[in-house]
């Protein structure tokens, strides 16, 4: 037994004319928040898809909790909770009634009262019985961590969680992420292309370039690795800034 | 058996049904249309002895006509497929495009189950439909005319109601496949109005143009190539879902329909004139009522393979 929950082994993703991503290898430990960070288009959401077993990978494997996600996705879905960018609910249905099909999806025998209480940790309890259809993109994002917090599985993956909400919803959002962590002990993976945000809540980082890894580690390795002990100019921007700089330099270079 | 995934996505496919105002645009436009319809039928109705005699006076109020407006018969005929297609048209793209087919995907749930889910609450809500559909035309006719109708005639409204929703079934097979097929609703939606035109004005001059082409109809043409073209439209029509519709409902309808293909003058001859049992109606239709199903099951399996094939992203 491999003490990673989750693991990509040279894992690829060929489209036909593009490779959005490109022998990738990641491992995940227990209780770390991950994140994932690059610009749009770097491969995170596809890598995301291929560790639900949602999109079949051209070569490579990923194990989620030792299952296997293109032979056994529904074992892995069973473990794997997921939200993505631009999370749909049914909208002529209310906040309470998207709660409890996706508990009846995954044989969770509900009451009303674990529904309350999912509401009221997101703040969507006077909400409930309204019809999603009303709810702004805030609430929606949040009715997104209820969902998973029914589900509550082990490890709970977020595409973009923070896009398009004002400040104060990013710092709701944010607040919730970090809680799924601490409080209910689940591995959170998290993609962002907004540094500031990410470095906040993650234990460690993988930063992706066209389809790429290019780095990853605590945030503090990265910095001394990159910057030595210059403390000024150590914060996760600059990292990521420099690493995408190397990367268009060595690509100019190719060219030429 | 039904696997709890299923069991539970066909109860919300089936409640996302009726909560959607467009079921009840369709069902009322329908039965507006059926009501017009049935009320010229009967106020024009020849209540003449002769057609009270044969005791199955009940079953040609759908077909009869009166005041120059179409029969319920062909009304709905028209009709009905348009509600098919307004069931299926955006079931699979228009969850991708609201984002919850991949919020159903990271469940647990194979992804049979929600294709079949959404085909098995389809079929339930517009078999639903039939029913009351034909449940309020046959209670009207009954306080209108003051005449129930006889057990056979029970029975041969029932099987006029199953062909209905064979019928409609493979316009909502076909639209289901197109809402996977096109990424836009409005694409699939369109696609599904274009075929249905398509059968229905156009189907028959392209079946006639082909029997002309293979078996030319001239002056010198002989007695067997007169058969052969003959046979070849009944064979081509048997591809049109409107023309095996509108074959069966003739002979279920009509219980002096003894065949509905070729039939020689000399068969005919010294036959008595008589109508057919129920049971011996239902074989007539067999062979169209079978072809139905058979669309429906290849409809649905060609969009079950694209589907289980087809990746899923959010965006």
């Amino acid at each position: 037994m491999s003490e990673y929950i989750l693991e990509c082994q040279e894992l690829s993703k060929h489209y036909q004319h593009i490779t959005a991503v490109d022998q990738l290898n990641l491992s995940i430990q227990k209780g770390e928040v991950f994140g994932l960070l690059g610009p749009n288009g770097a491969g995170k959401t596809t890598t995301i898809l291929m560790m639900l077993g949602l999109t079949e990978p051209t070569s490579g494997q990923v194990k989620v909790c030792g299952f296997d996600a293109t032979r056994e996705p529904i074992e892995v879905k069973k473990r794997v909770g997921y939200l993505q960018d631009n999370v749909g609910f049914y909208e002529e249905m209310t906040a309470a009634e998207n709660l409890e099909l996706i508990a009846e999806l995954n044989g969770i025998a509900w009451d009303n009262k674990l529904i309350d209480t999912v509401l009221n940790r997101v703040g969507l309890l006077e909400s409930r019985n309204r019809k999603v259809g009303e709810f702004s993109r805030g609430m929606k994002q949040r009715l997104g961590i209820a969902d998973l917090l029914v589900k509550d599985s082990e490890v709970v993956i977020l595409d973009e969680p923070t896009l398009g909400l004002d400040p104060s919803g990013i710092d709701t959002m944010l607040e919730l992420i970090e809680e799924l962590a601490k409080k209910d002990g689940k591995t959170v993976i998290v993609s962002s292309h907004l540094l500031y945000q990410i470095q906040k809540i993650c234990t460690r980082v993988g930063i992706f370039y066209k389809g790429k890894l290019v780095a990853q580690g605590t945030i503090e390795e990265l910095q001394k690795e990159n910057f030595g002990d210059d403390e000024t100019t150590a914060s996760l921007e600059n990292i990521y800034k420099k690493y995408f700089e190397d990367q268009e330099v060595r690509k100019n270079n190719d060219d030429k | 058996m039904m696997t709890n995934s299923l069991h539970v996505l066909v109860k919300k496919d089936v409640r996302e049904y009726f909560q959607s105002k467009r079921i009840f645009i369709i069902l009322l436009l329908v039965s507006l249309v059926a009501i017009i319809s049935l009320y010229s039928g009967v106020s024009g109705f020849d209540r003449s002895s002769e057609n009270l005699e044969d005791g199955l006076f009940f079953l040609k109020i759908f077909s009869s006509s009166g005041s120059g407006l179409p029969s319920f018969a062909s009304f709905i005929s028209f009709l009905l497929p348009l509600v098919g297609i307004t069931l299926g048209f955006d079931a699979i793209n228009g969850e991708k495009i609201r984002g919850t087919l991949s919020r159903l995907m990271a469940q647990p749930v194979y992804r049979d189950d929600i294709i079949v889910s959404k085909f098995l609450a389809g079929m339930f809500v517009l078999s639903t439909m039939i029913f009351v559909l034909f449940g309020m035309v046959i209670g009207i006719s009954i306080i209108i005319l003051g005449i129930p109708p006889t057990l056979e005639e029970v029975f041969r409204m029932l099987v006029y109601m199953v062909i209905t929703i064979l019928m409609i079934g493979i316009w909502f097979a076909l639209s289901l496949g197109l809402s996977i097929f096109f990424k836009q609703a409005t694409v699939s939606a369109l696609t599904g109005v274009f075929i249905w035109i398509f059968f229905m004005f156009f189907m028959n001059m392209l079946i006639q143009g082909l029997a002309n082409v293979i078996y030319p109809i001239s002056n010198t043409m002989d007695s067997q190539q007169v058969v052969n073209h003959q046979k070849l439209l009944i064979n081509l029509a048997m591809f049109s879902p409107m023309s095996l519709y509108s074959n069966s409902i003739s002979a279920i309808l009509n219980p002096g329909v003894r065949s509905l293909g070729l039939v020689f003058y000399e068969q005919l001859e010294g036959a008595i004139v008589g109508k057919l049992p129920f049971l011996e109606s239902v074989m007539v239709i067999m062979p169209q009522l079978l072809l139905m199903v058979g669309m429906i099951f290849i409809l649905f399996i060609v969009a079950y393979l694209k589907f289980i094939k087809q990746e899923i992203r959010s965006t």
